[in-house]
């Protein structure tokens, strides 16, 4: 039913878009018919162009978001788990870098990276660590303590409590911060693809922009929201599939 | 009979804010407690809410150190947690992701028992607590009842020699509860366990207990030890509650009484 009423939503607001443009209550040149845009993104995706930038820019998030997940959960664990101290102590730190606004940390990236792969993957892994690192800290620190003492009571430790508990009690925190990453790496991917890219989402906005290729830009703002929206909702399926003990909060009013 | 369990003047003191003063007071939760609980007895714990009975089964499970004193199971000083003790908390404590199969599964995994007899040995206890049925649904789908009866089960699927149990038929109903304590009764004379059990009911403490240790709070120390001299099967339908029975829960009544009592005038 929730899904029904998000996809009527989401027509309804391309249908006044439309609307608007044909009606000149929307200035076409600055924002052009819903349909032109649809005209192009069709031309685009004819021409097999589409593809290579949706491709070229889920690589590169693919890796960032990876490398990012990859680093964060160990690290998470770590403070949250054996070294609570050393976390309260870098907490602050980390809560001061994640709030770098990372459109102003471009240059520094490419100065430190060059004008590469590097420093875009680099750019999206930076900014998509943070989500994943809090919500791991705070996954750990969430989990029942009553339930870390029945297995303890049992003489359950190290190997057994990690997967046994702090990971499956973890999991659903993990996901929601992964999923922020996520939307954060497509929001950033304009940024990073800015920097010498000959492919990328971002780069068609850059570029079309540059050019004043009005619809071409729509056409990379409309697939970045596209594909953000799929991927993402890829990693609810997961999520939901991974996690089936927990109550469905949808049904509590 | 030899001596299965030996506390020794197992002292835990807390400091907390006190609500007049603003100042940190110590407040005793155990003070001095002193008690020997031979193989095979079965010991109940009763006490007004607050004197320390969760705590002292806490220091006993191993989770935690006594600030001072000692407890020594088969004459090894305890030092950590470890299988020889089942443990039924308070709070059920269940293990949200596992469902109730895995639940009871999780001792016997430390155990290291294989898996076909993992299955076995759960399948029957979780028909011993009368869930079966439910091996495959998840703790959230249980009523508060149903999770106890898991954690029973869970507590006893390894076999431990002693169990600690703390009001672990509270949450059930009267039926249910007659019909556990009797199935604790009868795996506690085939099995020999040594039982220490908490309850704020004198009826399930007179019905279940070779001995009813009460307790008085602030500081929490045995008031009284109550020997239960009596034949069991306590109450049966045939046999109804007898004098002698009901007379040990009115000794048991005074007990409590008296130390409640005395504590409110010893705060005023
Ligand atoms: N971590 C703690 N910090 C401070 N005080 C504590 C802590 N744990 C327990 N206490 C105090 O110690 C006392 C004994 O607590 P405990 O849980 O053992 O009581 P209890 O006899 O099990 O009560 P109940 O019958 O209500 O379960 C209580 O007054 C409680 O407030
Ligand atoms: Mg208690």
């Amino acid at each position: 039913m929730k899904k029904y009423i998000s996809v009527i939503v989401v027509a309804f607001f391309f249908l006044i878009w439309e609307i608007a443009a044909r009606l000149n209550i929307l200035d076409t040149q600055f924002i052009p018919a819903f349909s032109t845009v649809i005209k192009e993104t069709l031309a685009m995706a004819a021409s097999g162009d589409l593809f290579k930038h949706i491709f070229a820019s889920l690589l590169r998030l693919f890796f960032g978001i990876g490398l990012a997940v990859l680093i964060s959960l160990p690290l998470g664990f770590l403070l949250a788990g054996w070294t609570p101290r050393l976390s309260a102590f870098l907490n602050p730190l980390f809560t001061n870098l994640s709030m770098a606004n990372p459109f102003t940390l471009i240059p520094v990236f490419m100065l430190l990276l060059g004008m590469g792969e590097v420093s875009k993957i680099g750019i999206i892994f930076w900014v998509t660590l943070w989500p994943a690192l809090f919500s791991a800290i705070s996954g750990v620190r969430q989990i029942d303590p009553v339930v870390l003492k029945a297995a303890r009571a049992m003489g359950a430790s190290g190997v057994k409590i990690f997967f046994a508990i702090i990971l499956p009690g973890s999991v659903n925190r993990i996901f929601t911060g992964v999923k922020s990453s996520v939307t954060l790496g497509f929001t950033v991917l304009m940024g990073a693809e800015m920097i010498g890219s000959k492919a990328g989402l971002g780069f068609i906005i850059f570029t079309s922009n540059k050019n004043y290729n009005i619809p071409k830009l729509y056409v990379g703002i409309l697939m970045i929201a596209i594909t953000g929206a799929l991927v993402n909702l890829l990693i609810e399926k997961m999520q939901k599939s991974i996690v089936v003990w927990e109550e469905n909060v949808d049904r509590i009013m | 009979m030899p001596n299965k369990i030996e506390l020794n003047n197992i002292s835990q003191a807390y400091y907390i804010k006190s609500s007049e003063t603003n100042k940190k007071v110590k407040f005793y939760a155990l003070k001095d407690f002193t008690l020997s609980v031979s193989d095979g007895e079965f010991v109940v714990v009763v006490g007004p809410s607050g004197c320390g009975k969760s705590t002292l089964l806490d220091i006993l499970s191993g989770l935690f150190k006594a600030n001072s004193g000692s407890i020594a199971i088969d004459g090894q000083i305890v030092n950590g947690p470890a299988l020889d003790r089942g443990f039924v908390m308070q709070s059920y404590a269940l293990f949200p992701w596992r469902t109730i199969k895995k639940n009871v599964e999780f001792g016997l995994e430390l155990k290291k028992i294989p898996k076909k007899e993992r299955g076995e040995i759960s399948a029957s206890f979780i028909e011993l607590v009368g869930l079966h049925g439910y091996e495959n649904r998840y703790p959230y789908e249980l009523s508060g009842g149903m999770k106890q009866r898991v954690a029973i089960a869970r507590a006893l699927a390894y076999d431990p020699k002693v169990l600690l149990m703390d009001e672990p038929f509270a949450a059930v109903d009267a039926q249910t509860r007659e019909k556990l304590q009797d199935e604790l009764v009868s795996i506690w004379q085939k099995t020999n366990k040594t039982i220490i059990f908490v309850t704020h009911s004198i009826e399930e403490a007179v019905t279940l207990a070779d001995r009813v240790v009460v307790m008085t709070e602030n500081p929490g120390t045995i008031k009284e030890i109550v020997p239960i001299n009596l034949p069991r099967p306590r109450i049966s339908v045939e046999a109804g509650i007898s004098e002698a029975y009901s007379a040990f829960v009115s000794r048991i009544w005074g007990l409590l009484h008296n130390a409640e009592e005395s504590f409110e005038s010893a705060r005023l």
